[in-house]
C-alpha cells in the first residue's frame, strides 16, 4: 500500500474509484462510461503495452475482474447516488408544495379580505376574471357581474379609448400605470391609482390590478388648484395693488401695483430696487417700516409715501405690509394703493376750507352753527356782538341765552321750522341780550344744514341795533319833517288864501276909484263937453287914459300872481291848435293888419292848458305888437333843436330888441320900448317865464334891434307828431 | 202896463250913478230899484224888513247883483234867491270887477245866469240881455235918442 501511495498506485483500484466517483457526480451510465475510458487511457498511456500484461495470467484475471467490477461498482454508486438525489429532490419538493400552497393560501387571503379593491382581467378578453371583496363593495357590482364584465365596462365612456391604447403597448411585468377614472354601478366617477401586475391566471394571460381610490385627493387637489386660480385671478385682476418684496426687490407684483408706478409687471419686477421708485426724501420711512415688518417686530405695517412714477411725477401710495414667507425666506406681502387723487382732493378741501375758514374767523358778521339747542361752531364776530368769547359760547350755551326771551318763541319757532326742514332758508330779526345784559337788535339769515350726519342750522347774524336806532331817528325826523311841512303847508295855504283876499280887494277895491274916475270924466266927456274947450276935454281924455292904464296894469298883475298860484293840470295839449286858436283871435282884433301866421303842426307837450294858453297869449301878442311897423308881418310857431333840447320858438320879423337888456326882459315891470311906441305894461313876459318856470322849464331870446325876435321855451314831453311843416290854414293874408 | 224894475244890487254909490247913467243913456227906460246891500236886496226880494208887504209876486225883470257888499255879499244874496221858490228863477246877473273874477266866478256855477263888468258895459248887458230873453222888455221902448 505504502508503494502505492508513493509509487504507481493500483490501477484497479484507481479504476474503481473514478467509476464510483463518476458513478456518483454523473449516475451509472456516466460512471461506467467514464471508468472504462480512463481503464483504456491508463493502459495505454501509463503502463507499457506488456505491462498490462506483465502478470500475464493475472494481468488478465485483474482486468477481467476489473472489467467486471468496474461497471457495478459504477452502477452502485450511480444507484446510491439516484436514491440519495431522488431523496433530497423528494424531500425538496415536499416543502416547496407545502409552502406554496400556504402562500396561495396567504395570498388567497391577501386578495379577497385586501382592503383595497383588486381583480384580475384576462389581458386577452379583458374579461374579469376574478374580483375582491373590496371591488365588489367599492364599485357596487357584484362578483358574479363583475365577472360577465370586461375592464371598459367600469371606464366612462370617453376613457375607454385611451385605456386601449394603453392597453396595446408592450407591458413590463409590474407596473404603476397612474390615476385612472373609473366608473361605479351607480354612475360615481372616481379617480383610482392603478398598480398592475402580469401574471398568468388559470393558464391564460391575465394582470392583477390593485386600484386605489384617490377621489378624495384628486378633488382635494382640484379644489385647491381652483382656489389658488381665483386667488390668483383676484389678485392679477385687483384693482389694488399686491406684492411681495424680497431683498429690496419686488418678486411679485400685480398689474395695478405696477400700474400706480407707470410700470409694466415686467418692468417693476426687472427693477433691481424698489427704492427706485420711492421718492428719497420718504425712503427712511419706507426702508424702516418694511424691516420692522421682515424683523417681526410688529404684524403688520401702515404707512403712506410718496413714490416716483417710470415719469418722475409723483405719486402718493398708501401701504400695509405684512410679513410673509416666499421661496422659503422671509419677504413682505403688500397692498398698495394710489391716494394722490385722494391727496389732491384733500388739499384742495382742506386748503378751501382754510380758505372759507379764515373767511369766516375774520368776518365781522357774526356766524353760528347750531344743533341741540346749542352753538357748535361760533366765529369770533357773533361772540363779541354778544360780548362774550368763542369759548363761553361753545361751552354748553345756545341760542335761548342769548335772546331777549320776549322774543324767544320767534326765534324757537324759526329754528324748529329750519330744523324740520319746513323751510330751506329764514330771514328775520329779534331782539339778543348781551353778556351786559344790554338790549340789542339782530338780524339772521338762516339755513337748514347737516352737521355730522344730523339736521342743524347755521346761519349769520347781524348786530342791527345801530342800523334800528338809526332807523327811529330817521322816522322820527321823518315825521318831524312831514309835521313842519303840514305847518307849513297850512302857513302857506294860509298865505295864499290871504294873497287871494288880497288880490279880490285888489280887484275889487282898486278898480272901484279908477272905474269912477274913468266913468265920470267919460260921463263929464260927454255930458259937458261943449262947456269945454279942446285943452278941457284933452285932459280928461288924459285922465281916462290914465285910469284904463292903471285898470290893466291891475288885471295883468291879477294874471302874473294867479299864474304862479294856480294848480297845475298836467295833460296832453295840442300847442298848434292853440297858437293856431290865439292866432285868430288876435286877427280879430287887429283887423287890417297884415300878418302871415306859421304854426308848425303836430307839436304837442304835457302842460296846464290854461296857463299855456297865458303865455302864447302873451308871447303871440308881443309877436304881433312888435311888428306892428311892419307892412308883411310874419309870425312863425314851431319846434327846433336847441342847446338846452328840444324847444319851442315864437318868432317875428317885427322891431326886435337890444339882446344887452335881455336880462330885464322877463322881469315885471321892465320895458324895453317906450309906452309911446308899443303900449304894454312889463308883465306879459314875466307872466310867461313864470309859466314855463313852474313847468320845469326854461325861457330864453334871441334878437336883434330892427331884426325881429325869437322867443324859445321847453316844456316837458315836447314833441312833433307827423311831419307837416306849416299851417297854411294860419293865413298870412288879412282878414 | 208899467215895465218890470230891474233891481240893482250895489253899495258903492259911484258905481250905482254910473250904472244908472249908462242905463239911461241907452233909453232903459224900466225902474231901477237900488239895493246898497245885501240884506236890503233880500228884503225887497222876499219882501220883508222895510219893504214889508210887498207883493213878492212883482218880481224884477232882472237882478244885477254886485258880489261884494257889507254884511251878506252878494254869492250869499244869489244862493237865497235860488233856493227859494219865489225867486228861482229870476234873472241874476253878476257885477265883476274885472275879466280875472269873471273866470273866477264861472267856477262856482251858483247858478248866476250871465256876468257883466263894472260899471254896467252896455255891450255886455246887452249881450245878457239878449241871451235871457228880456230884450224886448227892456230895451225895445223908445228909439234911441239923437247924440
Amino acid at each position: 500500500m505504502h508503494r502505492f501511495l508513493v509509487h504507481v498506485p493500483n490501477p484497479g483500484v484507481v479504476v474503481l474509484l473514478a467509476a464510483a466517483y463518476a458513478a456518483y457526480l454523473g449516475g451509472f451510465r456516466a460512471g461506467l462510461a467514464s471508468s472504462l475510458v480512463a481503464v483504456l487511457y491508463s493502459a495505454w498511456t501509463l503502463s507499457e503495452p506488456g505491462a498490462m500484461f506483465h502478470y500475464a495470467p493475472e494481468s488478465a484475471v485483474r482486468l477481467a475482474v476489473l472489467l467486471a467490477a468496474t461497471p457495478g461498482t459504477a452502477l452502485l454508486v450511480g444507484v446510491l447516488r439516484d436514491r440519495l438525489v431522488r431523496e433530497t429532490v423528494r424531500a425538496a419538493e415536499l416543502s416547496a408544495e407545502q409552502r406554496r400552497r400556504s402562500l396561495e393560501e396567504a395570498f388567497g387571503v391577501l386578495f379577497r379580505h385586501n382592503p383595497l379593491p383588486m381583480w384580475v382581467y384576462d389581458l386577452e378578453t379583458l374579461r374579469f376574471l376574478a374580483v375582491n371583496r373590496a371591488a365588489v363593495a367599492h364599485y357596487g357590482y357584484s362578483e358574479e357581474e363583475f365577472l360577465r364584465m370586461r375592464i371598459t365596462d367600469i371606464r366612462p365612456e370617453e376613457d375607454v379609448p385611451r385605456l386601449l391604447e394603453d392597453l396595446r403597448r408592450p407591458r413590463p411585468e409590474f407596473q404603476q400605470s397612474g390615476v385612472w377614472r373609473h366608473r361605479t354601478k351607480d354612475g360615481r366617477v372616481l379617480h383610482v391609482e392603478v398598480s398592475s401586475h402580469r401574471l398568468e391566471f388559470a393558464g391564460r394571460p391575465a394582470v392583477l390590478v390593485v386600484a386605489q381610490d384617490v377621489t378624495d385627493r384628486v378633488r382635494a387637489e382640484q379644489a385647491l388648484q381652483e382656489s389658488e386660480e381665483m386667488f390668483r385671478n383676484l389678485v392679477e385682476h385687483s384693482p389694488l395693488g399686491v406684492f411681495v418684496l424680497q431683498d429690496g426687490r419686488a418678486v411679485y407684483v400685480n398689474r395695478a401695483a405696477a400700474a400706480v408706478f407707470g410700470d409694466t409687471v415686467d418692468q417693476a419686477l426687472a427693477l433691481p430696487a424698489v427704492r427706485e421708485r420711492v421718492q428719497p426724501h420718504d425712503w427712511p420711512t419706507v426702508e424702516r417700516e418694511l424691516g420692522r415688518v421682515l424683523a417681526g417686530e410688529a404684524p403688520h405695517v401702515s404707512f403712506a409715501a410718496r413714490g416716483l412714477r417710470r415719469d418722475g411725477t409723483v405719486v402718493h401710495v398708501e401701504v400695509h405690509g405684512v410679513r410673509t414667507t416666499f421661496r422659503g425666506r422671509p419677504a413682505v406681502l403688500g397692498t398698495l394703493t394710489d391716494v394722490t387723487a385722494r391727496q389732491r382732493a384733500e388739499e384742495a378741501l382742506r386748503e378751501s376750507e382754510e380758505k372759507f375758514r379764515s373767511l369766516v374767523e375774520q368776518s365781522l358778521v357774526g356766524v353760528y352753527l347750531i344743533q341741540d339747542g346749542v352753538f357748535r361752531y361760533v366765529n369770533p364776530a357773533l361772540a363779541t356782538i354778544f360780548g362774550y368769547t368763542p369759548q363761553d359760547l361753545l361751552e354748553g350755551m345756545g341760542p335761548r341765552d342769548l335772546t331777549y326771551p320776549e322774543d324767544w318763541p320767534l326765534v324757537q319757532e324759526n329754528l324748529r321750522r329750519r330744523l324740520e326742514g319746513e323751510v330751506e332758508a329764514v330771514q328775520y330779526g329779534f331782539r339778543g341780550v348781551r353778556k351786559d345784559g344790554r338790549v340789542i337788535h339782530v338780524e339772521v339769515h338762516g339755513r337748514r344744514t347737516v352737521y355730522e350726519g344730523r339736521p342743524a342750522v347755521i346761519g349769520t347774524l347781524v348786530d342791527v341795533t345801530e342800523r334800528k336806532h338809526a332807523e327811529e331817528a330817521l322816522r322820527a325826523l321823518t315825521q318831524e319833517l312831514e309835521e313842519r311841512v303840514r305847518e307849513r303847508t297850512a302857513e302857506l295855504e294860509a298865505a295864499n288864501r290871504e294873497l287871494e283876499a288880497f288880490s279880490y280887494s285888489v280887484a275889487h277895491d282898486l278898480r272901484a276909484p279908477l272905474r269912477s274916475i274913468d266913468g265920470f270924466s267919460q260921463a263929464l266927456l260927454e255930458d259937458y263937453g261943449e262947456q269945454l274947450d279942446e285943452t278941457g276935454r284933452d285932459y280928461l281924455r288924459r285922465v281916462r287914459a290914465a285910469s284904463q292904464r292903471m285898470g290893466e296894469l291891475i288885471d295883468d298883475l291879477l294874471r302874473l300872481s294867479r299864474v304862479a298860484r294856480s294848480p297845475m293840470q298836467l295833460q296832453e295839449v295840442d300847442l298848434s291848435a292853440l297858437v293856431a286858436r290865439i292866432g285868430a283871435e288876435l286877427r280879430q282884433r287887429a283887423a287890417g293888419r297884415a300878418v302871415e301866421l306859421r304854426v308848425q303842426a303836430g307839436v304837442v307837450a304835457r302842460a296846464d292848458p290854461k296857463l299855456l294858453a297865458v303865455a302864447l297869449e302873451n308871447l303871440l301878442d308881443n309877436a304881433w305888437k312888435f311888428t306892428a311897423p311892419r307892412p308883411q308881418a310874419l309870425v312863425e310857431f314851431g319846434v327846433v333843436q336847441t342847446e338846452a333840447g328840444l324847444a319851442c320858438f315864437v318868432r317875428d320879423n317885427g322891431v326886435g330888441f337890444d339882446l344887452r337888456y335881455a336880462d330885464k326882459l322877463f322881469a315885471p315891470f321892465q320895458r324895453l320900448h317906450k309906452s309911446s311906441e308899443f303900449p304894454g305894461t312889463g308883465i306879459g313876459l314875466a307872466t310867461v317865464q313864470r309859466v314855463v318856470a313852474r313847468h320845469g322849464g326854461k325861457v330864453w331870446a334871441q334878437a336883434q334891434v330892427d331884426g325881429g325876435a325869437t322867443f324859445y321855451f321847453t316844456l316837458p314831453g315836447l314833441e312833433v307828431r307827423g311831419a307837416a311843416e306849416t299851417d297854411p290854414a294860419g293865413g298870412g293874408q288879412p282878414g | 202896463m208899467q215895465p218890470r224894475r230891474i233891481l240893482l244890487v250895489e253899495d258903492n254909490p259911484d258905481d250905482v250913478a254910473l250904472t244908472l247913467r249908462a242905463l239911461r243913456a241907452h233909453r232903459v227906460a224900466n225902474e231901477v230899484v237900488v239895493a246898497e246891500d245885501g240884506v236890503e236886496a233880500l228884503e225887497y226880494l222876499f219882501g220883508e224888513g222895510r219893504y214889508a208887504g210887498r207883493d213878492v209876486r212883482d218880481l224884477p225883470a232882472v237882478v244885477l247883483l254886485d258880489l261884494k257888499l257889507p254884511r251878506v255879499d252878494g254869492l250869499e244874496v244869489l244862493r237865497r234867491i235860488r233856493a227859494d221858490d219865489r225867486t228861482r228863477l229870476v234873472p241874476v246877473v253878476i257885477l265883476t270887477s274885472s275879466k280875472e273874477e269873471q273866470d273866477l266866478l264861472a267856477g262856482y256855477s251858483l247858478g248866476a245866469n250871465s256876468y257883466v263888468r263894472k260899471p254896467v258895459d252896455f255891450q255886455q248887458f246887452v249881450e245878457a240881455v239878449r241871451q235871457l230873453g228880456l230884450y224886448w222888455l227892456l230895451l225895445n221902448e223908445a228909439p234911441p235918442p239923437p247924440r
